[in-house]
């Protein structure tokens, strides 16, 4: 390969890059709507405490205090009627109430089991209903035995296998930064992929090739152009938004080979489109396979295995072990060298793609 | 003799269809071989090979003794091409496209003004190629094809979409080319500008050269030379009669038509290369 000829080449990419006005607009604009949407996101840690409504007609003064001293696993709000506590239930204003009648307060003081109804807010989650029902359970008998001047005589002790990367809980905006590159990057295949269709439509590089240049000093500089872009784009984004600073180089790492795997699939893309419909149609599909994965990783709950093997989840969430999560770099580089492999196998079936087709021309 | 370019029993086919079947013939050095077939015949294939875009299935293309596939680089700083269809950078201007490709060929102290006056394009040199009409295009083309000052040009089309004026341009520019040394390949549909700049035709019908020599020789073996005679007819219409020139029977004939009808015009007629191209494949160049 002759530097001078790529040289020449990068030049002229980056030359036509930027004059074509659809790429640099597309780019320009989503860059910032990424920033912008960044800053408006909630910078709140999400607390998430189970609470409940209580009403009591009884003056159940000790329970209450025992709850106050004793149970740290649900707070409660108390309320002063029963029908505003079926009413605030109802509006969803709580998610869950109990009502302590005067037969359930008896039947604790007796120590007889007693029935106590959950009331529960329309659309609370049945995992939700069922842990806050099994908490209440506890807490009860916590209560009955502290009244009681005793305590139950049960200790938990959670050891983390491991580092317990999960205590470092991110606010939401940061909690998004992983899936905002993720969605740059997969934005991206369709301007590299236009930049490549024009090539093949315009038959220009016919001419190039006719020139003294390689296919592969052209696919290079065509593909290395791509990925400079793609990467500055997003470290212009981790830097906006104060991202840069935790295990810089595993993010340039996982960006680079996110950027590599954007440049192979717009690659494979332009090689077999005849033209910018062709490309947007096909990439329309790819964009939303490649997107799925990437709410797994803000929402871990809605991931299936097959998500985990896509490479833009690989991708996703090593960036969020490493900006949000804290973790090291040798918490990533298993995924991160998987993602890689992925990432240049595709860049390498994309060239392969482009040169059977060019020749075909 | 100086060959400059050869082709040597090229092959090539895609899948089952055979687009070149076993093509030999050479370009020498100031010759202009005027390449002609209709379409589908495997001129653009073998271009192709001559090129380096295409890697001969067998057979070798060699560009001044040089192997084209095997010493791709330094053969392709000795040729230019200009390609039938614009593939020009539409975004960048007709200066910044020669300054780029000038740059691959990594000429030092390049003057881009020099070729694109040559072409008739030096007062819209800083416009983007975009805003060109299709013959300012093919100009542009001819320019880019010349900037390394090549030993071989091959010559697609050139004159697709020029103005007679402009037409007549390229051609002295080619004929230039041939004066300084140049090996031209030029491949055309066009009879007139084949006939007028060839030294020799290469007829390509089916991936096989059907007939190779120069224009007059061709004619010379195939066509035949005839009296082409206007008639004025009873009615008040025009009668046109054609009579072999080279038939001992010929001037009688004449002599009569002379002596009893009334003769409106009267040309000589020669043999077309197309007339000789259906006389040799049984197609027309148009297909």
């Amino acid at each position: 390969m002759n530097v001078k000829t790529i040289v020449t080449l990068l030049g002229k990419e980056y030359t036509l890059l930027f004059r074509n006005k659809v790429f640099t607009l597309f780019s320009g604009a989503l860059l910032l709507v990424l920033i912008g949407l960044y800053h408006v996101l909630p910078a709140e840690i999400p607390m998430e405490e189970p609470a409940i409504a209580v009403y009591s007609e009884v003056d159940a003064a000790d329970f209450f205090q025992a709850w106050d001293e004793g149970a740290e696993a649900i707070r409660y709000e108390r309320i002063p009627s029963a029908e505003a506590l079926i009413d605030s239930v109802q509006n969803s204003e709580q998610p869950a109430g109990i009502i302590i009648t005067e037969k359930v307060w008896q039947d604790i003081m007796a120590g007889r089991p007693a029935d106590v109804t959950l009331y529960t807010a329309p659309g609370l989650a049945d995992e939700h209903v069922r842990s806050m029902a099994f908490i209440l359970e506890i807490v009860f008998s916590e209560m009955v035995f502290r009244m009681q001047g005793s305590t139950l005589r049960i200790a938990t002790e959670e050891i983390f296998i491991g580092e317990d990367i999960l205590q470092n809980t991110a606010p939401f905006k940061d909690q998004m930064i992983p899936l905002l590159v993720s969605l740059l990057l997969v934005m991206e295949v369709f301007s590299l992929g236009i930049s490549l269709v024009e090539e093949k439509e315009s038959r220009s590089i016919k001419a190039v090739l006719a020139a003294p240049v390689g296919m592969g000093e052209f696919l290079f500089a065509k593909n290395f152009a791509g990925i400079s872009v793609i990467c500055g784009q997003i470290l212009i984004f981790l830097a906006a938004v104060g991202a840069l600073d935790s295990q810089f180089p595993a993010v340039v790492w996982a960006i680079l080979a996110g950027a590599v795997l954007t440049t192979g699939i717009s690659a494979v893309l332009a090689a077999f489109s005849n033209d910018m419909m062709s490309l947007i149609s096909k990439g329309v599909f790819v964009m939303i396979v490649m997107a799925v994965p990437l709410f797994g990783v803000l929402f871990p709950g809605m991931l299936s295995w097959w998500m985990r093997v896509i490479p833009t989840y690989m991708l996703a969430d090593s960036l969020n072990l490493l900006i949000n999560k804290g973790a090291a770099f040798g918490d990533v580089v298993v995924q991160l060298g998987v993602l890689s492999v992925i990432a240049l196998a595709i860049l390498f079936a994309g060239v392969i793609c482009i040169r059977e087709k060019v020749q075909c021309q | 003799m100086e060959k400059y370019v050869e082709a040597l029993d090229l092959v090539y086919h895609y899948g089952d269809i055979h687009a070149v079947n076993g093509i030999s013939f050479f370009v020498e050095r100031g010759e202009i071989l005027g390449f002609l077939g209709p379409n589908g015949a495997g001129k653009s294939t073998t271009i192709q090979m001559l090129t380096g875009q295409l890697r001969p299935r067998s057979g070798r293309a060699e560009i001044l003794g040089s192997d084209v596939w095997k010493s791709q680089k330094a053969v392709k700083r000795r040729f230019g091409v200009c390609f039938e269809q614009p593939n020009l950078y539409e975004q960048l201007t007709a200066r910044e496209n020669l300054v780029f490709f000038a740059r691959l060929y990594q000429i030092s102290g390049f003057k881009p003004e020099h070729f694109l006056e040559r072409v008739g394009l030096g007062d819209r040199m800083n416009d983007r190629v975009a805003k060109y009409s299709k013959g300012m295009k093919q100009r542009l083309m001819l320019a880019r094809a010349l900037i390394n000052t090549p030993d071989v040009l091959f010559l697609d089309e050139p004159a697709s979409g020029l103005d007679p004026v402009s037409a007549e341009a390229l051609r002295n520019i080619i004929l230039e080319e041939k004066q300084r040394g140049a090996a031209v390949v030029l491949t055309t549909h066009d009879m007139v500008d084949a006939d007028k700049l060839s030294d020799r035709v290469a007829f390509i019908n089916d991936g096989k050269i059907t007939a190779l020599d120069t224009p007059y020789n061709l004619k010379l073996a195939h066509g035949q030379k005839m009296l082409s005679i206007d008639l004025a007819t009873e009615s008040g219409g025009k009668e046109t009669i054609q009579l072999p020139i080279e038939q001992p029977s010929t001037g009688d004939k004449l002599r009569d038509i002379f002596r009893n009808r009334k003769v409106l015009t009267v040309h000589s007629k020669e043999a077309t290369l197309e007339d000789i191209f259906i006389a040799i494949t049984g197609r027309g160049l148009a297909g």
